[in-house]
Order: structure tokens, then sequence, then C-alpha cells
């Protein structure tokens, strides 16, 4: 019989080659499965600085303390603490009041084997960051050096979670935390994150600083590294990117490479840093109001995020001060969304004010209006026909309207106009007949 | 136009009549026969099976009593004897596996138990797997149904639901917590239930019964699949700490236990004796009158079908008509309804049914078989599963349904619990038929066929090996099943996919390994065929081996009856480019194969004596990393049905071996073929890419000494070999419970055109060429093997009588496509030359 073992490597080499057409390039590392690494993992890993979770070493803890007064992009560490009165319930309603909330803010992220999920993808780093009383920021870190080390690391986690008083993540709530409890079902535990209070910053962050980069050519989105060099005035140097992680992990489980493993470790504690600057920085803006951005972007999201948190009067002045700006694509939403706001609460004049600044603009001779400006002529025609009673005004703004619309939209402009001139027909009988 | 008389009435007595009409038609084809004439309509068997009585007991007692009331309010009383026995079973914790005929309520032997266990303990878990969608949804029915009177008599909230590709994501995150029972299929078992399995911690922490429906569905490669699929789910089971009973049921097979306990590699207790009644059964062959006695045509089986079905129909019985292809249903719905057209806005009499028809209308048409307002369904085999259709009075297969299990699953579809009803077989001119219908004994005597699978196929082995260490790392002394993986492991490491630490191996790659394994082909690379005819659009998809031949340029390629000509084959890509014609051809690809032995496992000599025994496992496996002081749990089958290999009579002589066998085969051009005619009006030659793969195979070679004994001329004896390996190609798969396309053939030594298609003229400089010893090779037509070589190694003898029989009961003259291949491709002495052939291999002439 034919050798099996050759026999075995064809089929697995036949199939691993053949990358399916179409199918994303290979991103791994070149392997080298000829350097074998005999020591425990222990022994290689104790050169990262760390100090064992559980007697074989296969999960390892590794502490790092951040002096308050050291720099990140333009304000020191202990800026960006977090304060009791900060209105952090603004980025998530589901938060709801807070007691103490700051005694121990919790900033977590992980670096997974792939992004598949399954229960075959590990989190091989969890990291944990938190202020303490001086303002120091302290980095806990868990990495696995083998796999029997997770066990080990949940519980720890586990323990670290308990003292939490709030989780700060930034994707977390897809990704993080249904990740971690997945790890935590697979060893048949329940998980301590289910009655922990958790905000998520993504959604926040894409609020306040996803639209103006979006806007522009070559967007970046909003990845924290990105907010972080223009929210904060950060700039990694040598920073490991995130696509090469999981293979650099894989490269390291083979050769026991620990160089592999320093740059993820300081690209975790970095992104917990400006995850804690992020954060702070916005609460700050939210606190201090529209007068303190820098962006006419930051205002109009502002103004949406005292909105949604009921507080109608800053949101109105935060929606001011982003109309009063100088972008026209900024400008356009938030005097649209002022003036949707005065509608529903009853304000129509100053509704009107605001679809009128919508109109103004409109460069002049520019006769095709977008969805928003149509929505302010048609709400001006409704509120001159029904509301000022102002009929001129009125077919003026149908006017407008019928030339800048077709279809069916076009038939009730129409239908519109006939009105109000049968309206306005009357109103002048009437007249001849006194 | 036709009225139909109303449902109702004596239907036995309806039945009867056809019945001394067709009974007539076989005497009179007795005594045509006797005469030497032919008769008009050819009914070659009619048997009678008899009534049998109705085996009852009592519910167990370790049946909750709530359970037994909920059934009382349904009309069910007391059980038939194997649904207790399968109850008590499975209760008791043994695996058992129930095989039952159609109707025989199989459903309850395994709900019974299911539902008793979660009202005595609610943390109780069930995962049901049924071969398709539908079925599953079909049981989703009754278990509710069920459910509901549980409820009623004081049991709490069962939850019952699918998973499958068609639930809604936000609805999986509560099934995946509140389902008591979850019915779903192999497929997705594979991909979104394993490897994702700590969402799933409630249910394998509480998982006590696995139940396998259509247990039979699960042979040759879909088999494999599932066996590896159900080690891992073990594996997985054993993390959670949970340890299920597996409950199957099965139609009539020759192995049903065997299967069950490869499939899931437990031990079973076997429940086979039918408790449930049966009314008295009639059985019919009929084959088509011939009507060109030179070129072995037959009149149309459809239209003998369509004459037959109309006999019945007119008698007000309600019948079910199975086609052997979706067109075959197309083209039979039409006749018959036709033949009934109702008045205006009336719902129609005669349905058709099969796979691709929507599942509302499916259901729908389901609902109205129940109730009577369908007289007529015409099916593939899409109801030869078990989905609820009711009782009918008639099945009529236009058809050999391939298989003996088939069959008989497909007549049982008829059969009220009590009277009379019938079941017709139709047989086409294909070989397979013609030997049914002209043996009926063969058919009602032979026991259904084995079930065969080969779950240690090395390529299915890999690819669930990697997903099994996906899922949950294995450690350095773990055994997968039975098998030792060390060494496949280590391979793997060498090649980045694992790594082992800490005494596991660890998965060490980003990809998700189950999406790379598809479980119903080969591999999961296909071509998609897209219409540019306006605009572009995929209107199918072919799997990769298949592609060159069927989509080569210039191919007429068919969907549901439209012909679409190949315009151009990216072949990198694995796109077609096709466009909308009409034309009164279709075209046959001819492939060019080469097989080249590279192992024998074992052999017989001339004299049939073996040379290597049958203590090489075909199990590729068993040579390196078969554990050897481990005695397994259940013993090590050989993959022959009749294992091990029978010692040939004396007197047989030709060389048997099976081995491993590198097949390299071409597409090297195509013909044009005129619809009804069959002319040859053009053909065409390619320049494809060669298609390799490593295969098991049997192989017969032809002693020099037969060869010299043959009485012919060179090209007569080429074409002796010819015919014999056309025949044999066509009698293996009904020896092996397999489809035909399962099995490929290659002749080395025999110089002909198109390889084992058979079908070319011979062109090139060495016209018909004969090696002295020429050898037949019949190969899994699956990368690895399957498991079919070793047993027709054991079969070899039986395999040439049956090819015999064959040959010499066709009634054609000179040799037609029934028995060894069309005239033109052979010569006019090649039956004659091939008979005498076979009288030599098997002894009955001697070598001299």
């Amino acid at each position: 019989m034919r050798d099996l073992t050759a026999r075995l490597r064809d089929i697995v080499r036949r199939e691993s080659g053949a990358a399916p057409a179409g199918a994303p390039p290979v991103r791994e590392l070149t392997v080298v499965p000829e350097v074998g690494f005999d020591a425990a993992p222990g022994e290689s890993v104790a050169q990262l600085g760390g100090r064992p979770v559980d007697p074989r070493g296969a999960c390892l803890q590794i502490d790092y303390r951040y002096p308050g007064d050291r720099p990140h992009g333009r304000r020191p560490i202990e800026a960006y603490r977090l304060h009791e009165a900060a209105p952090i319930a603004l980025f998530d309603p589901r938060l709801g009041r807070l007691e103490q909330w700051t005694r121990r803010v919790v900033f977590f992220d992980i670096e997974t084997t792939g992004l598949s999920g399954g229960a075959g993808t590990l989190a091989f780093l969890v990291g944990c960051g938190w202020f303490d009383d001086e303002g120091h920021f302290t980095v806990r870190q868990f990495f696995l050096a083998g796999p029997s080390g997770e066990k080990p690391m949940l519980d720890a986690l586990g323990r670290l979670f308990d003292e939490a008083t709030l989780l700060v993540t930034y994707n977390g709530r897809t990704f993080d935390v249904p990740f971690m409890e997945t790890r935590w079902a697979f060893h048949r535990a329940s998980p301590p994150t289910d009655d922990l209070p958790h905000v998520d910053m993504l959604p926040p962050a894409r609020r306040l600083w996803g639209r103006r980069d979006l806007a522009r050519p070559g967007a970046e989105g909003c990845s924290l590294t990105s907010l972080e060099r223009r929210v904060l005035g950060v700039h990694r140097h040598d920073d490991v990117p995130g696509f090469e992680i999981p293979a650099r992990y894989f490269q390291f489980l083979r050769t026991g490479d620990v160089s592999l493993v320093d740059g993820i470790l300081e690209h975790n504690r970095h992104d917990l840093i400006s995850l804690a600057a992020v954060t702070s920085h916005a609460l700050w803006l939210v606190q201090q109001g529209p007068e303190a951005c820098r962006e006419p972007s930051e205002q109009l999201a502002l103004g949406q995020l005292y909105e949604r948190a009921g507080d109608l009067e800053r949101a109105v002045a935060a929606y001011e001060a982003a109309g009063r700006s100088r972008e026209a694509d900024v400008q356009r939403l938030a005097w649209t969304r002022l003036a949707r706001l005065h509608r529903r609460h009853r304000r129509y004049d100053e509704a009107a004010e605001a679809w009128q600044q919508v109109l103004d603009l409109v460069p002049p001779g520019r006769r095709v209006l977008t969805a928003l400006e149509r929505e302010a002529v048609e709400a001006l025609a409704v509120h001159h026909e029904h509301r000022a009673r102002d009929l001129d005004r009125a077919r003026a703004y149908a006017e407008a309207l019928g030339a800048a619309v077709t279809g069916r939209h076009a038939q009730d402009a129409a239908r519109r106009l006939t009105r109000i001139r049968r309206k306005l027909a009357g109103r002048s009988d009437r007249r001849l007949d006194l | 136009m036709v009225t139909l008389p109303a449902l109702t009435g004596d239907k036995d007595r309806s039945l009867q009549v056809v019945l001394s009409r067709l009974e007539a038609e076989h005497e009179a084809a007795l005594a045509a026969a006797a005469e030497g004439r032919a008769a008009d309509a050819h009914v070659t068997a009619v048997r009678r099976l008899p009534a049998a009585e109705a085996v009852y007991e009592p519910f167990p007692d370790v049946l909750d009593p709530r359970l037994g009331r909920a059934l009382t309010a349904r009309g069910i009383t007391q059980l038939y004897s194997h649904q207790a026995e399968a109850i008590r079973h499975a209760l008791a914790g043994r695996h058992v596996v129930v095989v039952t005929p159609t109707a025989s309520g199989k459903t309850l032997c395994y709900n019974a138990p299911v539902v008793g266990s979660i009202l005595r303990d609610p943390s109780t878990r069930a995962l049901y797997l049924f071969p398709t969608k539908a079925l599953a949804q079909d049981q989703l029915a009754e278990l509710h149904q069920l459910t509901a009177l549980v409820a009623e008599e004081g049991g709490d909230g069962i939850g019952v639901f699918t998973y499958d590709g068609d639930t809604p994501q936000d609805a999986r995150r509560a099934i995946r917590t509140r389902a008591h029972v979850v019915l779903s299929n192999p497929d997705m078992l594979h991909s979104g239930i394993l490897p994702h399995h700590p969402r799933w911690a409630k249910l394998f922490e509480n998982l006590r019964f696995v139940v396998i429906d259509e247990l039979h569905a699960y042979r040759g490669v879909f088999g494999s699949h599932l066996a590896n699929i159900l080690r891992r789910l073990r594996r997985i089971c054993r993390h959670y700490g949970s340890d299920p009973v597996f409950i199957c049921s099965s139609a009539t097979i020759a192995n049903p236990r065997e299967l069950a306990e490869r499939l899931t590699g437990q031990p079973f207790e076997l429940v086979d004796r039918s408790g449930a009644p049966r009314g008295e059964k009639y059985f019919l062959f009929v084959n088509p009158p011939v009507v060109n006695r030179e070129l072995g045509i037959r009149r149309s089986y459809l239209a003998e079908t369509r004459r037959i079905a109309l006999e019945f129909l007119q008698r007000g019985l309600q019948l079910i008509v199975f086609a052997q292809s979706r067109l075959s249903t197309e083209i039979l719905t039409t006749y018959l309804k036709d033949a009934f057209q109702g008045p205006p806005g009336t719902p129609d009499l005669v349905r058709g049914y099969r796979g691709g028809y929507l599942p509302l209308r499916r259901r729908e048409i389901e609902r109205d078989l129940r109730n009577g307002s369908v007289r007529c369904v015409v099916s593939t085999n899409a109801l030869e599963l078990g989905i609820d259709i009711g009782a009918l009075d008639v099945v009529v297969m236009a058809g050999y349904p391939g298989t003996i299990a088939s069959t008989w699953q497909r007549a049982g579809r008829a059969g009220r619990r009590s009277g009379r009803s019938a079941a017709v077989l139709v047989a086409s001119s294909a070989p397979i038929d013609q030997f049914v219908v002209r043996h009926p004994d063969f058919f009602f005597e032979a026991s259904p066929e084995h079930a065969l699978l080969d779950p240690d196929n090395l390529h299915i082995l890999l690819a669930h090996i990697k997903c099994a260490a996906f899922e949950l790392p294995f450690t350095t002394t773990e055994t997968f099943g039975t098998l030792d993986v060390q060494e496949i492991l280590s391979i793997l490491a060498e090649e980045g996919f694992v790594h082992e630490v800490d005494g596991q191996w660890q998965w060490t790659q980003e990809s998700y390994p189950a999406d790379a394994v598809s479980l119903r082909s080969v591999t999961s690379d296909n071509f998609v065929v897209i219409d540019t005819t306006d605009g572009e659009r995929v209107i199918a998809e072919t799997d990769f081996t298949s592609g060159p031949s069927t989509l080569h340029e210039k191919a007429i390629y068919i969907v549901e009856g439209r012909q679409y000509q190949v315009e151009r084959l990216d072949y990198d890509g694995r796109k077609a480019y096709v466009r909308a014609v009409e034309c009164d051809y279709y075209t046959d690809a001819i492939t060019y194969t080469r097989v080249t032995i590279l192992d024998t496992f074992a052999s017989s000599d001339a004299d049939g004596r073996p040379e290597a025994g049958p203590g090489l496992d075909t199990a590729a496996l068993a040579a390196g990393i078969e554990e050897e002081d481990r005695r397994p749990d259940v013993p090590s089958y050989a993959l022959s049905t009749d294992a091990p290999p029978a010692p040939v009579s004396p007197g047989v002589v030709a060389q048997r071996a099976h081995g491993e066998v590198h097949v390299v085969s071409r597409v090297v051009g195509f013909k044009k073929i005129r619809f009804y005619t069959n002319e040859n009006v053009g053909s065409g030659e390619l320049d494809l890419p060669e298609q390799q793969m490593h295969t098991t195979s049997y192989w017969l070679t032809i002693p020099r000494a037969v060869m010299d004994a043959l009485p012919f001329e060179q090209a007569d004896r080429r074409d002796a070999v010819i015919g014999l390996a056309h025949a044999m190609k066509n009698v293996a798969p009904l020896l092996l419970m397999c489809d035909s396309h399962d099995l490929g053939m290659s002749i080395d030594g025999v110089s002909l055109e198109g390889g084992n298609r058979l079908g070319g003229t011979v062109r090139g400089e060495a016209p018909r060429e004969l090696s002295a010893s020429p050898t037949i090779f019949l190969y899994d037509a699956y990368p690895g093997g399957i498991g079919f070589s070793e047993p027709l190694y054991g079969l070899h003898e039986v395999l040439l009588t049956r090819t015999l029989e064959l040959i010499e009961g066709c009634p054609c003259a000179t040799g037609c496509p029934s028995c060894v291949g069309p005239e033109g491709a052979t010569g006019p002495r090649a039956r004659a030359a091939a008979l005498h052939l076979l009288r030599l291999l098997l002894g009955t002439i001697p070598v001299l």
C-alpha cells in the first residue's frame, strides 16, 4: 500500500493550496513550521514581563501603569478621567440612572484569532484599563500562551468584571461582549457581563465624527485609530495593523517568538488609552455644548444626542450653532432637524424660520431641489396655506415645488397649487363683491 | 374530454376490474411468447401480496400518562407492536433503528419517547435530522398537533422549532434557548450548529435524543459525511456532558442495523417486525412492446405509463405516478392533464410535484391529496420519502427507480390499511429496467440492497477532522470515533491548520473550515451556467467533475426542457456562458479515460484463488493509524455486502482484483445526436484540461487464454469486451444500491474512441487494436473511493452471472442499448461475442 502519510499530505496540500477563484488574498505571514520551540509556554512568555495566572503559565497577566502626567495627544492622560457628573447616559439611553458609576470604569478590548466567530476562534488577548484615584491609567492584559489558559483567563476576567461599575467598549455591543459570552458558554460558565452596565462608544463616535469623515474623498471610516489622530491628535508609530494580528499570534504559537506578540500587546494597550480618551473627549463635548466644538458636524451631532435624551433647549442651541456654521451640508441638516423638532413641539413659526434657512442655502439660479429642500418647500407651502394663511406666499412655495418635482409628487404639488389658486380667486371675488 | 367518476364506490371492485384486464394481458403475453409472436402489451409479472392483521400492544408503563391521554384524545388507544418495542428501547437508553413500511406510524416511534421524556423532565432536549427541509416542515406540523394535545392534558408548553437555512436570523437566538425539539438537517448541523456550539450550550447539555429519520437516505457520499458529522456531534455532547440516545427510522434495506451502527459508531437494537395492518396488494411489471426488433426499440414507456394510469383514473381510483426525472414528470403531468381537464374554475384533478416547486404549492398539493380533491399526482422521487399524503389506491412507476429498496418504498405509497391496492412498474428501455422486468424473481425474491458508506474516506475524513479541530481542540490522546487521528493532526500541523500546545491541537487558521465543505457534492467547487440571451442571469450550476462534459463549448445544455448552447466556457473562472437556442439535437461528450493501478488490495488469479487476502482493509487508514490494542465500540466492518469476499466457483476464470487507482479523464470531443432518431448528425473536437483523481476500483482482467478461445475475428472480440463492459457497468449499480453515476468505467487494452462512453467510432492510426489480455475497470466516481470496489470484488461471480442474464434475456438480435450498447458503437456480432466471452469467463464453456 502506498505510503499513507504521503497521501494524506497530498490531499491536505492540494485542498489548502488551491484557493478558489475570487477568494481574498491570503494574508498570513509566511509560515516557518520547522522552527520548533520546545520550552514550556511559561518560559517563553516570561519575556513578555507578566506573571502567570495559572500554575502552568498558559495564561499570563501583564500589568502596565501609565502615569497621569504622560501626554496622550494634546492632553495628559489624567485629563481623560471621567467624572461622576458627566452625562454618560446620553450615549446609551438603556443605561438609565447610574449611581457612583465612576468608581471603576473598565475600558475593554479584545484581540481574536479571527473575525468569523464560531467555537474555534479565541480571544487570545483581553485588555482592561481603568483610572486609579491618582489619575494614573492601569492596563491589565490577559494573554493566552496556550489554549488551556482560557479557563483561568475567564475566571480572572470575571473577578475583574465583578469589581467594575461600568464597561466601556468600542463596537463591544456587537463584537467583544457577545464574543466573550460564547467563551464563557464554551466553558459552561455563566457570563459575568449579564448585569454589568455597558456603553459602546462606536455609535456616539459615529454620530460625532463619522459624518464629517465620510463626506470627504478618501474617508477612513470611524476606526479608533483614525479617530485618535483626528480628534485627539495622537500619531501611532510602528503599530501592528489589525488584519495581521491573528497570523502573528499563530506564528508565535508555532515558533515561540515573543517579538511577534509585543506589538500586539502594545497595540491593545494603545487602543485602551485612546478609547478612554475618546470617551472622555466625547463626554467633555456634550457637557460643554456647541461652543466647545471644533467642527460644525460635532455641533450637529450634539443636537441629535441632546434631542434623543429629551434635552430640547440644548438641542435647539446646538442645531442653531451648527446652522450658523459655514458648511452648507451640515447647515442644511441642522436647520432641517431643528425645523422638525420645532414642528413636533407645535412651534410652527420657529419651524417655518428654520425651513426658510434651508432654502436660503440654495444658491441663486439652481432649480433642482434636493430631498431636504423639497421637504422644506413643501412644509413652508403647508405652513403658509394653513397656519400663517398667507396665500400669496403659499402660492409661491407651491409653484417652486411644482417646478422641482416630477411624477406623483408633481401631481400632489399641482393639486395643492390649484387649491391655493382657487382660494386666492375666491378671496378676490369676495373683494370684488364688496 | 372524460369526466371522472367520484372517488367513492367500491374501490376494491374497481381495482379488480383493471387488474383482471392487465392480468389477461399477462396471460395473452405468456401465450404469445409460447407461440413465438409479440404480444400487444407485455405484462411480465403479476404478484399478489397477502393482507396482514394488526398486532397491538398497550401503552408501555414507562410512558408519561399525560401523553397516553393525549394520544387517546387523538383516537390512538393502543400501539402497534413495533411502536411499543421501539419506545421501550429508547426510554431504556438503547439506540434503536426501526424499519417501517410506509404508513405504519413510524413517527410515534420517536415522538412518543421524546415528548414523554420532556414531560417528565422539561430540561430534556432532542434533535431531529431529516434529509430535506420539506420533511422537517412536515414533522413540525405533526409535532405541533401532538404537543397541543399534550398541553390540554396538563403538560407544560413544549417548544418545537425547525432550524435550517430558511430560519430568520432574528428568530435563531430564541430557538437556541427555547426549543425542546430542534428539527434540522445534516447540512445545518454541520455548518450552522456544531461550529457555534457554545451558543447551543443549553441544547447540548441536555440532549437526550437524536432522531435520524429516513436513515436509508444516508448512503454513499452523503452518508459518509453524516457519519463524520455525528462523530463531531458526539464529541461536542461529551464536552457538555451528555450522551444522547439515537432513534433512527429506515425504509426496508438489507442492512439497517449495520447502517445505523456505521453512521453513529454505536450498537443498535433493530425493530423490524411491523405490527401495522396491511391490505392486500398486487404488484405488476409491464414491459412496453417492441416496435423495432432489429434496433431493439420499444414503445415509449411514458406513453405506456399514461395508458395504464388512465385505466385506473377512469375507474375512480386515486393514484400517484412516479417519474424518473423532472422532465418526464412534466411530460406525464401534461399527458394526464390533457386527458382529464375538469370544467374551468374547478381545482385540478391531476397535479405535478417535484423539487423546485415553491413550498406553499407543495403543501397545497399534499393537502389536496389527503382530502381527495387531487386524484392523481405525478412526482419525482420527492414524494418517495415520508411526506404525509395519505394512503392512495395505486402507484404507477414510469421506469425502474434504480434500486429494490426504492421500488418497495414507492410501491408503499399505495396501500390502505384494509382493502386492495396495486403497484405497477413500467420498464423503460434502460438495461437495468429490462433486466428487472424480465427477471421478476430477481426483484421479488432478492433482499433489498445494502446501503454502503465509507466514513473513513480520506477526503471526507480530513475535511471533518478540520471542522472538529475548530469546534473543540483535539487532545494528543484523543480519537475521532474509534480512529486514531494523531497522524492526521500532525500533517495538518505541518500545513499550519493546527498547532500542538499544552497537549492539545489548537486550530490556527482565521478561516472557518465548515464553509469549505459541502455535503451534497464532491467538492464545493462548481461551475455556474450563465444565460446571456437577455442580460446575464445564472440559470443552473453543475458540480466540478461533470462541468467539462456538459458545459464544453458548443454543448447543448438543457434546463426544464429549454435548450441552451454553450458559447464560452471560462474553465478557471468556473463559468459557462450560454444562449437560448432551438435545435433538434443534443450533444454527448466523448471522454477519454485512462486508469492506472497504483496499489492492489486484493486479487485472485485465473483459478480464482486469492493472492492477497481480505485482511487488507479498504479503509485506507487501517494501515497506519487504526489503534491495535483498543477494541472499537463497534466492530470494524469490512465494507462488502457479504464479507469476506466469497471465493469464486471452480471454473470461473477471470482474474479479479480491487485496489487503488489513478484516473485521468479528459473530454476530447462531442457528438451531436438528433432527438427521437438518435442519429449522429455531427461532431467536434475539444481541448479541455485533464481531470485527475485517486480512487478505488474493482477490475477484471480477461486472461489471454480466454481471449484466444473466442471463436471470432479481432474486431468482434473487441466488441465482445466493450459489450461486456457496457453491460457490467449497468448491472453493477443494481447489485450495489448506488446511483449509476457513482461508478465510472474504463477499459484498458482496447483502443476505442471515447473510453468509457463507448459511443465513438474508431479514429486514428491504431484501429481496433486489442491487447492480448484486456482489463475492465469499474471505479468509484469519487476521489478516495466510497466503498463500492471491495463489494464488487466480492460480488464478482454474481456480477458476471447477472450480466449474462441481462444479455441473454435481451430480445434484440445483434445488440442494443439495453444490453451490449447501441448498434453502431459495436459491430453486428457484439452480442453473440459478448455472450460467448461471458460463458468462457463463467466456465460454462471450457477454455481449451
